[in-house]
């Protein structure tokens, strides 16, 4: 951080009084932001507080109502997103733009590839992919298909595309928010590496030991206007967050009295060759167990195997003594067990279903032949009121609700009936704002409370320190450590996690 | 917002689905218009009558392909398996077999040929399109094969059934209300339906919550091909006789263009039995309205294919005035 | 899950295997020939089945061996059945043609491969290098349906609808002979296509009845649209409709021995059959440099004189 530009650097990219609103909706209350080359700028801010607006008007997708915004000290005259483009801004997505069956070579040089007499010369995209590539420092097979590559892998690519085609002011929204420690250091590396040769960088993130350990500014807007902007050194984790939040927010491990648990759900011997070996867990009732592992490690593999998604898996489950066979999927619900995964849209709810009919799905009254809407309706508002699902509309699709209330939804969905007596929780918090994440912790923490025997996996170790009462520690397919969260630091779980010196 | 938010549940539910009509009914409501503008026929009760009447056997076979399209399912051999039912049953009825029997065999027929698609589509994990468009073609033989290539006559057994009237509405309107009114019902009040449009909507999520998604699959694929023995029968009743190059894959084509006008999705997960009818009387009205005004032959298919362009464009604008 | 695998294999199976079975049935291997015939048909309707009971019964009295090929409506499957005759070095070949416009390059390749070539019912535009066919004449079958309907009428006014099989040659020429030969008291109120089917000949007829009930003669070119037109009038109660059509099968002559068609144009593709081996025959002891070109002999049947008519399936 010491070889960065001083803070009164030239500003690249300048925006003063930026105003949008949408009908009768205000989204940007006259917003000013500035980028400098070479440095890091965090935008940080709960849903809804107007970074993606913010990054649309940035990018040209939408124009501002009022408001100017200056490149290198010129104003942008043409609106749209090839302007914005032309003036050197490039824009990451937090969605993927990459094809994902064309390799990585393809996609660096996507719709622009080297020809010769018309042909592709493909010796000429691999030499300057690799070439590109190497540039980066990227350790990546300009060959490989974008879909075979690992998790945090497409996000560099796409990075390393924008960057090359030209963009010095670059705008990442979220590019760790799937990803653990290991892929998201990779991106941090790659977005200091780029910082260091002079582009500006706009980074939009929910984690804050990201923002504090990566960035040198950091601007926090709430309801539309930009309620704190500094150099990030001089601020704290706890001023960014009762600035995001308005009011502090208490995110602390409550105490929680040493309590002698009644074992409920024993898993003995999980394996799946290549990805985990011989994993057991046992959780007590009311007990919170995490099993905790870096992105993509075999701790994943509890999901696919408890729910009986995917076969192929050496195992023993058992709930209160008696086995359970996860690939028996409606048996294995009939004895309460409950999987809710981390993918809340491709595998936990069915988007264009209404949230009532979602939250209700395993709801012993409404899993009756003929639906009975008044009875379901009930069901549904004693869900949503005890898992915090708040909609504007009575009742809309599920796909329509922001992250939190989704991931509230999912819970609700199966946690909401009557017989469950444990759970696992695939990544619960994912994706989601600060706020939604200390509700949702609320809950996890109620749902144990009732005698729920909670199993929790994670690659967060914040959520672990503030929610488990044990932590087994997976790396590299295999439990390396289990320990009572009372007898750890944070710090003693990091190093646990990554190994190492950190 | 606020004023919705109070009057919740009844006044909600229902503009919605109107709306979400809106654009195929203004198309077919601006056909009728322009029909009974240039035909003193058209906008006739007994044109009317006949119309729906036409129609009901496209009916009866699209009201089915809505649900099992809800489930992300698709069968494209309901029309073949509409042609080996008409030819069977004649065949069965030439041969001296009461009328009763005969059609229970018709339908027992179609459930036989709504299990191979099922099973097939499950069990091997075909894709339906696949699997149907195969079987449809083995079913489209099979018709030849029963009728020998020559026209069955069915005799008089089921002409009341073709031709009769209850109260001036004919018996296969009858049956088209009732099965249509069938499958509204089971997607909107039978767990059998909702667990449709969930499977549909998200294979994974549905068996993961405990839904037996093969077996519901196969289910349906077997109710369709009931209806599609249902509809044998009531095409057969209507003809008075199999002839070869009745039903089949034209036939099909124009049941699956119908849902889809109507506004259920191919990948499933979305569909509506309401939009379904609009589709099917759209299909019907342009056929009548093109014979009542017509039209040279040579741009009979030219209008067809223009209307059905206009019908799914207007739909489509619908959607992308809602976003 | 494994019964269910079990329950499908066996489905799988029986559908094949009937399937197969019927597939089988088509060649016949007969003894000591003279010569063999390579018969492609177009279809496996009434029509195409007498013809080839037609062509059988006479290769079975000659004797000739004929070797079978169907090209299932498939313009394109003729051409490779035609392909598959010369390879298989049949003495003739012949060609009932799915459609008049594939015509050109099975003649042709018969041409070159040295292979006379005979066509049933339909010819083309150029009938050069075929050995010999048997036509229908269309135009004339029309003409003739519009004559009885002008003597019929007896120069009353009458109002008369055309249900049109598929556009395209067959239908037009019918329809064109029909119009042409039709006298000025009668007016043509309607004209549809029923595109040969008789599902879609039916919902026509009915939408007819709904625009035009007052009409008197309906000219329908085939008598399965025919049939289709009947069930239509007959199930609205409407026997005072006379229908002129083009045929000849048992269900037919029946029809019209009640006086349900009223007219009948009636020819017998298993006479065209026999006329078709006999003539090829003769053509192979005895080649001539021009075609040798007949046609279809027709009789106009009514409910008088339904003796009269040919058997259409020998």
């Amino acid at each position: 951080m010491t070889d960065r530009p001083p803070a009164r650097a030239t500003p690249t990219l300048q925006m003063r009084g930026i105003v949008k609103s949408y009908g009768g909706a205000t989204a940007l209350r006259g917003v000013d932001f500035v980028a400098r080359a070479g440095r890091i700028h965090a935008l940080l801010g709960m849903n809804g507080a107007g970074k993606s607006t913010l990054v649309q008007i940035l990018s040209g997708a939408v124009a501002a109502d009022s408001g100017v915004i200056e490149v290198d000290g010129a104003p942008l005259t043409h609106q749209g997103p090839r302007a914005a483009r032309a003036a050197g801004i490039a824009t990451v997505y937090q969605r993927r733009t990459l094809v994902p069956a064309l390799s990585v070579a393809e996609n660096l040089m996507l719709g622009r590839l080297p020809r010769r007499r018309r042909v592709v010369a493909w010796r000429d995209v691999h030499d300057r992919a690799a070439s590109m590539l190497a540039d980066l420092d990227l350790d990546l097979d300009p060959q490989t298909a974008v879909d075979t590559l690992g998790p945090g892998s497409p996000t560099l690519v796409e990075i390393a595309r924008e960057s090359h085609r030209g963009g010095r002011i670059l705008i990442l929204d979220e590019p760790t928010a799937s990803l653990g420690g290991h892929d998201a250091a990779l991106i941090h590396r790659l977005v200091r590496q780029l910082a260091e040769g002079g582009t500006s960088v706009v980074y939009i993130s929910h984690h804050l030991d990201e923002v504090i350990d990566l960035s040198d500014d950091v601007t926090i807007l709430r309801d539309g206007h930009v309620v704190l902007t500094a150099e990030t050194a001089s601020t704290s984790a706890a001023e960014i967050v009762s600035a995001m939040v308005g009011t502090t927010v208490v995110n602390e491990r409550p105490p929680r009295p040493a309590r002698a648990h009644t074992p409920v759900l024993r898993i003995e011997g999980l394996a799946k060759p290549g990805r985990i070996a011989d994993l057991s867990v046992t959780v007590g009732a009311g007990e919170i167990v995490a099993v905790i592992g870096p992105a993509g490690d075999g701790h994943e593999e509890l999901f696919p195997f408890l729910s009986g998604m995917r076969s192929g898996y050496d195992g023993k489950v058992s709930l209160r003594d008696e086995q359970i066979r996860p690939r028996r999927i409606r048996s294995s619900l009939r004895s309460g067990l409950r999987c809710v995964t981390g993918d809340r849209l491709g595998t936990g709810l069915v988007p264009q279903l209404s949230v009532d009919e979602n939250v209700t799905a395993l709801h012993p009254r409404a899993r009756r032949p003929l639906m009975r809407w008044r009875q379901l309706r009930a069901a549904a508002g004693e869900a949503r009121a005890r898992f915090g699902v708040v909609t504007l509309q009575p009742n809309p699709p599920v796909a329509a609700l922001s992250g939190g209330n989704q991931q509230k939804a999912l819970l609700a969905k199966w946690l909401s009936g009557t017989a469950v007596s444990a759970c696992l929780l695939e990544d619960p918090t994912g994706g989601v704002d600060v706020r939604a994440k200390a509700e949702i912790h609320t809950i996890i923490e109620s749902l144990a409370e009732s005698g729920i025997a909670v199993l929790l996996t994670s690659s967060d170790t914040d959520e672990v320190m503030r929610l488990a009462d044990r932590v087994v520690v997976v790396r590299a397919g295999r439990a390396i450590a289990e320990r009572r969260v009372d007898d750890l630091t944070h710090d003693a779980l990091t190093h646990l996690l990554l190994g190492g010196s950190q | 917002m606020n004023s919705i938010g109070l009057s919740r549940t009844t006044t909600l539910r229902l503009p919605p689905a109107l709306g979400r009509h809106a654009g195929l009914a203004a198309v077919l409501l601006l056909i009728c218009l322009y029909l009974s503008l240039r035909s003193e026929v058209f906008a006739t009760t007994p044109n009317v009558v006949n119309v729906l009447r036409q129609v009901a056997v496209m009916a009866v076979l699209a009201a089915g392909l809505t649900v099992l399209m809800a489930a992300g399912g698709l069968d494209f051999s309901l029309g073949s398996q509409v042609a080996v039912v008409v030819a069977v049953v004649a065949r069965l009825l030439e041969s001296g077999a009461h009328v009763v029997v005969a059609s229970i065999c018709g339908v027992l027929l179609g459930a036989v040929f709504g299990l191979v698609n099922g099973l097939v589509v499950t069990v091997f994990n075909v894709a339906p399109f696949v699997t149907t468009l195969a079987t449809a073609t083995v079913l489209d033989g099979a018709a030849l094969i029963a009728m020998q290539g020559q026209s069955v006559s069915a005799g008089g057994a089921l002409t009341e059934l073709g031709t009769g009237e209850v109260l001036g509405i004919p018996y296969l309107l009858l049956i088209a209300a009732v099965v249509i009114a069938g499958a509204a019902a089971t997607l909107r009040w039978t767990r059998f339906g909702r667990d449709a449009l969930a499977i549909g909507g998200n294979a994974v999520a549905a068996r993961l919550g405990g839904i037996a998604v093969p077996r519901h699959t196969v289910a349906l694929y077997v109710a369709n091909g009931m209806l599609a023995g249902l509809a044998g029968i009531m095409l057969l009743s209507r003809l008075g006789a199999a002839s070869p190059g009745t039903a089949g894959l034209h036939l099909e084509l124009t049941v699956v263009a119908a849902v889809v006008i109507g506004g259920t999705a191919l990948h499933g997960g979305n569909a509506t039995v309401a939009g379904t009818v609009l589709g099917v009387l759209l299909l019907g009205v342009v056929a009548n309205g093109i014979n009542l005004l017509q039209i040279d032959s040579f741009y009979q298919s030219v209008s067809v294919g223009v209307v059905l362009l206009v019908a799914a464009v207007v739909n489509q604008l619908r959607h992308r005035g809602r976003h | 899950m494994m019964k269910s695998r079990i329950l499908t294999a066996v489905l799988t199976a029986t559908v094949a295997t009937s399937t197969l079975a019927a597939c089988g049935s088509g060649t016949d291997e007969a003894g000591d020939t003279a010569y063999t015939i390579g018969f492609v048909n177009a279809d496996s309707l009434d029509f195409h089945t007498c013809l080839e009971a037609g062509i059988d019964h006479e290769a079975q009295s000659v004797p000739v061996e004929i070797v079978h090929a169907n090209s299932t409506r498939d313009p394109a499957k003729e051409q490779a059945n035609v392909e598959d005759m010369i390879v298989r070095q049949v003495d003739a070949i012949v060609l009932q043609t799915v459609n008049i416009d594939s015509l050109e390059g099975a003649i042709a390749k018969a041409v070159a491969a040295d292979i006379p070539i005979f066509l049933t019912s339909v010819g083309g535009p150029d009938m050069a290098g075929v050995a010999g066919a048997e036509l229908s004449d269309v135009k004339h079958t029309g003409e003739v349906a519009a004559q009885w309907l002008n003597e019929d009428s007896a120069g009353k006014d009458v109002d008369v609808a055309i249900i049109a099989g598929a556009p395209g040659a067959a239908s037009d020429l019918f329809v064109g002979g029909f119009k042409s030969a039709l006298g000025p008291e009668a007016k043509v109120v309607f004209e549809q296509p029923g595109m040969f089917q008789r599902a879609k000949a039916q919902e026509v007829a009915e939408n007819l009845l709904q625009s035009h009930p007052d009409v008197q003669y309906v000219f329908v070119p085939n008598e399965e649209m025919g049939f289709g037109a009947l069930t239509a009038f007959e199930n609205a109660g409407r026997s005072d409709i006379k229908i002129i059509t083009n045929g000849g099968t048992e269900e037919g002559l029946e029809a019209t021995s009640e006086g349900r068609f009223a007219m009948l144009v009636a020819s017998s593709p298993y006479e065209l059959g026999v006329k078709a081996v006999s003539t090829m025959v003769d053509l192979l002891e005895d080649p001539r440099d021009e075609p040798v070109i007949g046609q279809i002999p027709t009789t106009v049947v009514t409910k008088d004189n339904v003796d009269a008519a040919p058997a259409y399936c020998g």
